[in-house]
């Protein structure tokens, strides 16, 4: 599974590059406490992580749901596709982990592991919709132009839109802790996995 | 050998194929005008897609071993931005029989070794057609599926494909589909002709010849004249003698006789048009 991961990879170069300057930027950012609030550099974290995995998921699959030889290439997916999904959303929050783990180190009492989970339901939650959307429309650019405009009202609004799904956490003021941050994660879990129990059952 | 039973299939509530029953052996041809539903049907041979009801498709084994199908779709282009090898090595991880000699064996056999690390999006089409048979050979197949491998190609490139396909026949039994009867008669020792979905010829090349005994002529026109013969017959193959003169090929039956019309041995194409036009 990995060494498909591999090769579908080189297909994507800019991305990935793009994905490790942010990284290294946000690396930088934290060490270098350009933020006073750690409530800040997690929130540039949602807003830019959270996003680059769903589009980095349409790109890995781009080729089996968007492309001429769609059903083709279905027949050598069977079974693996929902795998590889797996194994590159284990592969993404690993240096997310570093991340939530340096900024406990740098900014205390903020928790490390609560952020973390936060960060995968968003990711999970975000991805699997992504995906699902994306399979439904066939098109990338309306996929990605639906969650650009979902980013943009929840940050215009700061996650207090009445008809929105609030997925982030844009609390400045209060410590990211379990306590704080438990109703979000719980419920963008459950959808999450919903999304999950879908694309699976669509690629399986 | 494949054995085809009843297969049909609907698609949009368009019935595209309508009880086919064939036997498909040896290197088979499935020929027929654009829209007859051929693409269909290989993608059902194929195990692409499903077909409705009562379909049942029996591939006969030559071993206890499981059956296994190689398919190279029309207009096969994918993966633009990766390398030929890579291609060719994801395809064969995700069918989980990556084995690095026999890529090396099809990258030498198909003549592609120059191009394993050229991007996709920059080959030619014939180049990119045998990538397709590369990919299509990569889990060792006992049946080689082909959709129109020769659609959009020079004829250069359709010649090399041609040849290609004839050395491979020797190790993999080979369905090819076609609208095109060159593509047929240079390899398949078997025939199967359907037209808006229905199965209307199975055979061998021979007995398609025959359906157009008698009914081949040759005449010299004006080229004034081609608007009068199109009327009695269907025009074959039409060669330039001078300016003005034409020599066409023509499947009729009523030929003026007193005319200056020489009935000629009768070849594929003719007797592929007498079928598709229900001539005998």
């Amino acid at each position: 599974m990995l060494n498909i991961l591999k090769i579908k990879f080189k297909g994507l170069n800019l991305l990935l590059k793009l994905l490790a300057l942010f990284y290294i930027l946000e690396f930088s950012f934290i060490v270098l406490k350009v933020f006073d609030n750690a409530n800040t550099i997690f929130l540039f974290t949602q807003l830019i992580f959270v996003p680059l995995f769903g589009i980095l998921v349409l790109c890995l699959f781009y080729d089996l749901f968007a492309t001429k030889s769609s059903t083709f290439l279905y027949t050598f997916y069977r079974g693996k596709a929902y795998k590889v999904y797996l194994l590159c959303l284990g592969l993404y929050m690993m240096p997310l982990l570093m991340l939530c783990v340096l900024i406990s180190i740098c900014y205390e009492p903020f928790n490390s592991l609560a952020a973390f989970f936060l960060l995968s339901s968003q990711v999970l939650l975000f991805s699997t919709l992504s995906l699902i959307i994306f399979i439904l429309l066939s098109d990338m650019s309306i996929t990605i132009s639906l969650f650009i405009l979902y980013i943009s009202a929840e940050v215009a609004t700061f996650g207090e839109n009445n008809y929105l799904y609030h997925m982030f956490y844009m609390d400045l003021h209060q410590m990211v802790s379990f306590s704080n941050v438990s109703s979000t994660l719980v419920l963008n879990l459950i959808i999450g996995l919903l999304g999950y129990k879908v694309f699976k059952s669509i690629v399986a | 050998m494949i054995k085809i039973n009843n297969l049909s299939k609907k698609i949009r509530r368009r019935r595209v194929l309508n009880n086919i029953n064939a036997e498909l052996k040896g290197i088979t041809g499935i020929l027929g005008p654009n829209g007859a539903g051929k693409t269909t049907l290989m993608k059902i041979i194929a195990s692409v897609e499903k077909g409705d009801g009562d379909t049942e498709i029996i591939y006969k084994k030559k071993n206890d071993n499981e059956v296994k199908i190689g398919f190279l779709p029309q207009n096969f282009y994918i993966y633009p931005n990766l390398t030929v090898m890579n291609v060719l090595k994801l395809l064969s991880t995700l069918q989980e029989m990556y084995d690095e000699d026999h890529l090396e064996r099809l990258l030498n056999q198909l003549a592609l070794t120059e191009y394993r690390n050229e991007k996709m999006k920059n080959l030619s089409g014939g180049t990119l057609q045998r990538v397709g048979i590369a990919q299509a050979l990569l889990n060792k197949p006992d049946y080689l599926i082909i959709d129109e491998p020769t659609t959009g190609l020079d004829i250069n490139e359709c010649i090399k494909l041609r040849t290609t396909l004839l050395s491979i026949s020797r190790e993999v039994d080979i369905i090819i589909s076609s609208h095109i009867p060159e593509d047929i008669t240079s390899i398949c020792n078997h025939l199967i002709v359907i037209e808006q979905g229905e199965k209307i010829f199975e055979g061998g090349l021979k007995e398609i010849i025959e359906k157009s005994n008698g009914l081949t002529y040759e005449t010299v026109v004006h080229r004034s004249g081609i608007s009068e013969l199109n009327r009695i017959g269907s025009i074959l193959k039409v060669g330039q003698l001078s300016d003005n003169k034409l020599k066409v090929r023509i499947l009729t039956k009523t030929p003026l006789l007193d005319g200056p019309f020489k009935e000629v041995k009768p070849d594929f194409l003719s007797g592929y048009v007498s079928l598709l036009k229900g001539e005998k």
